[in-house]
């Protein structure tokens, strides 16, 4: 009954009734055009949010928001941790004074240190985990006049995240197409020969004294910076006799190397181009910016005047990568200069010690990136990170997600709308063909179909029309999808975290809308098959 | 004599209802045995159609009894009723009642995608050429009844008919359509169809010439027998 060869028959009878079906079929084309496009971009939006903006297996471990002081007073004993009593111990202490043994304690588990890291990285959820230190300071960058061929230097502030060289995605062959195109996870080769993602700190020391750049090897700039002195022992305490400025050495060193993403080309050809009268970049450009270099003034900040305590300092940064996969605002650079950069900045007392309170400024980390194994891990491990007294970055992907959903939704209940309403047009359809077939209906009768066999004879032809139906339906809805990549690509201008493609067509959406296209013809042709086979054989076969 | 494959018995047939009631067939009672090649005569409107229809299952309310290959096709269901016409009844019609969308040999094997079939699956194609070599149209296979002349379509649906191995043939005024040439020729092969395959042949007709080559013609006239003539013993 319902084997292959009856497609032959069904096949003639839709030929037949082409010209009906056809017109029968606008309506579910339609509707099952709308169905694929809507749902095919809902799922690609998702994927760009999940994939590009909030990756969904990417949770980034903090530090609670209040800090040592005010902690212990506001989260009281609802805090769950390991060194409970000793918070209790700081509180009730009468003069409120803090035991420095007692603080070290509480401070590891406060701050992300590397025993903190080693915890996270050791637990069964946890796929990878990296820290990352940011900069606890503002800093403001400048240049890109004679690259951009500008009569004044460009100046922003600027963001920097400080990785570890050795923490980057290998780019060898154990690595999955996946681990390679995780958004937001610099790859090693992202950092373009013979450029080097390291600290030069140890180099720096051997590369002598200059007055100008070009007292320099090639690609070395000269620090004509007084403070020359604490970029080479950056570290170093200034002993007291040192402090008169001939004592000041200028030293040739090696550029802070940094990643930048390629965000930043959507967001200078989007919105600062176009609002400063600046040109735009283009990407195939893009690979001649490499090696660029430019001056950081670290310690200065463009929004507040607020005066360090440490005089600013000017040090230059090349631009040794630029991926898709970097920190969108900002720049990446190795984590030791962050660490060297921050404990510069710590605030001191008279006597130029560094506070206690500042210590974990430069040796605990601003966050660690973890990625779980799973989505199901996710929750334990959130809640052993709250265990330990840690947070997690709030990324508003859920809110997101949820407004993706909601959206898609609605789309795709009016499509659903237009579906059932060319669903009820072909049943009209198919009501007029059996009305024309009725003779037929009658001798097919006669020569021994059943009920049955009527019904499945029109149903099977339904079927087969919504299958056509859902193909050319899909067929639009994806070529409409390549149009819009296209002009999101040709004629949009760039804006952030523009995709590659907009749309998703998973297969369950493929046999979906399909299997919608059979099941919603099928429906049509229920009421109208059932009519055809109720057909009395001896009525249909009298002479008209 | 033998068995007979087909029994009639005091069936009424009734149309319409309350002051329309009519009254088609009056206690018909009629025997055809196997491999009988049989004819109905009568003018028009004396109930032929309804007779067939009714041994032919097409038609169940009647009152009375009818007995095809065994079977009680009033009390048959509908699926049962359906097999029947599709293993054992071949039905022919004068207008031949052809689908114009589907080959020759594509009309034949319509009742190989019903339930119930007597021809293996993946045979069709095979079967359809046979027969219809059996009616002489071997070289009209896939030719579209549009392009068929009268004859040729009468025996295309003859083709049909014999497709699933009935045991027999039901044909209501199959030459009515056709000249007299054609109609010879289609009458000689119901002849070979009833001798050689031993196929039950019921043809409903008007012309003498057709019940002249039947061994037995069933006179009916106002839903009533009123006379049976038998070549052997005929009655004048
Ligand atoms: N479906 C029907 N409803 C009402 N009356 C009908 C119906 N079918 C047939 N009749 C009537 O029953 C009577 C017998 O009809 P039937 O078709 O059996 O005649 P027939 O002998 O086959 O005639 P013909 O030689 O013209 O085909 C006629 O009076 C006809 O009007
Ligand atoms: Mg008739």
């Amino acid at each position: 009954m319902f084997s292959l060869k009856i497609f032959r028959l069904v096949f003639k009878n839709i030929k037949r009734n082409s010209r009906q079906l056809v017109l029968a079929s606008i309506g579910i084309i339609i509707g099952l055009w709308a169905f694929s496009l809507f749902l095919s971009f809902g799922l690609g939006v998702t994927n760009v949010v999940e994939g590009e903006i909030f990756p969904w297996d990417k949770i980034e471990v903090i530090p609670p928001a209040t800090n040592l002081e005010t902690s212990r007073v506001k989260h009281g004993r609802n805090v769950q941790s390991e060194c409970e009593e000793d918070d209790y111990y700081i509180n009730s202490k009468p003069n409120g004074t803090i035991d420095k043994e007692v603080a070290s304690k509480f401070r590891k588990l406060r701050y992300l240190d590397d025993s903190v890291v080693e915890m996270i990285k050791k637990r069964s959820e946890v796929k990878t985990a990296y820290p990352k230190m940011q900069l606890t300071f503002p800093a403001i960058a400048e240049g890109g006049m004679d690259e951009l061929h500008l009569s004044h230097p460009i100046r922003t502030e600027i963001f920097a995240d400080g990785l570890e060289p050795s923490n980057l995605v290998q780019c060898d062959k154990t690595q999955t197409d996946e681990d390679m195109n995780r958004p937001r996870e610099l790859r090693k080769c992202d950092v373009m020969y013979p450029f080097k993602f390291k600290d030069y700190t140890e180099e720096n020391k051997h590369l002598g004294f200059c007055d100008k750049n070009s007292d320099c090897p090639k690609a070395i700039f000269c620090d004509t910076e007084n403070s020359a002195k604490l970029w080479i022992f950056p570290l170093e305490k200034e002993d007291s006799s040192s402090k008169s400025s001939s004592n000041y050495y200028h030293t040739c060193y090696h550029a802070v190397p940094v990643v930048v993403s390629t965000y930043l080309l959507e967001l200078w050809n989007g919105s600062v181009a176009p609002a400063h009268g600046y040109p735009k970049i283009s990407k195939a450009t893009l690979g001649t910016f490499l090696g660029l270099s430019f001056d950081v003034h670290l310690g200065r900040s463009m929004f507040s005047s607020k005066s360090l305590n440490v005089k600013p300092v000017r040090k230059r940064f090349q631009l040794v990568g630029i991926s898709r996969r970097a920190i969108p605002l900002g720049v990446t650079l190795p984590i030791s200069y962050a660490s060297k950069f921050n404990r510069y900045f710590t605030t001191r007392d008279e006597a130029n010690d560094i506070l206690p309170n500042e210590i974990h400024k430069f040796e605990t980390y601003s966050s660690v990136i973890v990625r779980v194994k799973s989505k199901q891990h996710i929750t334990s491990f959130i809640s052993y990170v709250n265990k330990l007294g840690f947070t997690q970055k709030d990324t508003n992907a859920e809110t997101v997600g949820l407004v993706i959903i909601f959206v898609t939704g609605i789309l795709v209940f009016i499509s659903f709308v237009i579906i059932i309403i060319a669903a009820i047009n072909i049943a009209n359809t198919y009501f007029m063909i059996i009305s024309e077939r009725r003779r037929e209906i009658g001798i097919m009768r006669a020569i021994g179909a059943n009920r049955m066999d009527i019904r499945a004879i029109f149903l099977s032809e339904a079927a087969m029309l919504g299958f056509i139906d859902g193909t050319v339906g899909l067929g639009f809805g994806w070529l409409t999808s390549k149009l819009v990549d296209w002009i999101i690509w040709n004629v949009v201008p760039d804006f952030p975290f523009k995709p590659e493609t907009a749309f998703s067509f998973p297969l369950w959406l493929i046999l979906s809308t399909v299997g919608f296209g059979i099941i919603f013809c099928i429906m049509g042709a229920l009421w109208p098959a059932n009519h055809a086979a109720k057909v009395e054989p001896s009525e249909a076969l009298l002479p008209q | 004599m033998a068995d007979a494959i087909i029994t009639i018995k005091d069936v009424n047939k009734f149309y319409g209802s309350g002051n329309a009631k009519q009254q088609v067939l009056h206690d018909i009672n009629l025997k055809i045995f196997e491999g009988e090649f049989i004819s109905i005569v009568g003018t028009s409107g004396s109930g032929k159609t309804t007779l067939l229809n009714i041994i032919g299952g097409l038609d169940r309310r009647y009152e009375g009894s009818c007995t095809v290959d065994g079977k009680s096709v009033e009390k048959l269901n509908e699926k049962k009723l359906s097999r029947l016409r599709n293993e054992t009844l071949g039905f022919v019609f004068q207008n031949f009642n052809l689908m114009e969308h589907l080959t020759a040999w594509e009309n034949v094997a319509l009742s190989s995608h019903f339930t119930g079939t007597n021809i293996e699956s993946g045979k069709e194609f095979e079967r359809a050429s046979e027969v219809l070599a059996r009616v002489g149209l071997k070289d009209k296979i896939l030719s579209q009844p549009a392009n068929l002349s009268g004859g040729q379509k009468q025996r295309v649906a003859i083709a049909r008919a014999l497709f699933n191995k009935p045991r027999i043939l039901l044909c209501d005024e199959p030459t009515g359509n056709l000249d007299s040439k054609t109609g010879e020729d289609v009458i000689q092969l119901f002849r070979d169809l009833n001798r050689q395959d031993k196929i039950t042949l019921l043809v409903i007709t008007h012309e003498d010439r057709v019940s002249k080559a039947t061994d037995r013609s069933v006179h009916i006239e106002d839903g009533k027998i009123i006379s049976v003539n038998s070549k052997d013993a005929p009655v004048k």
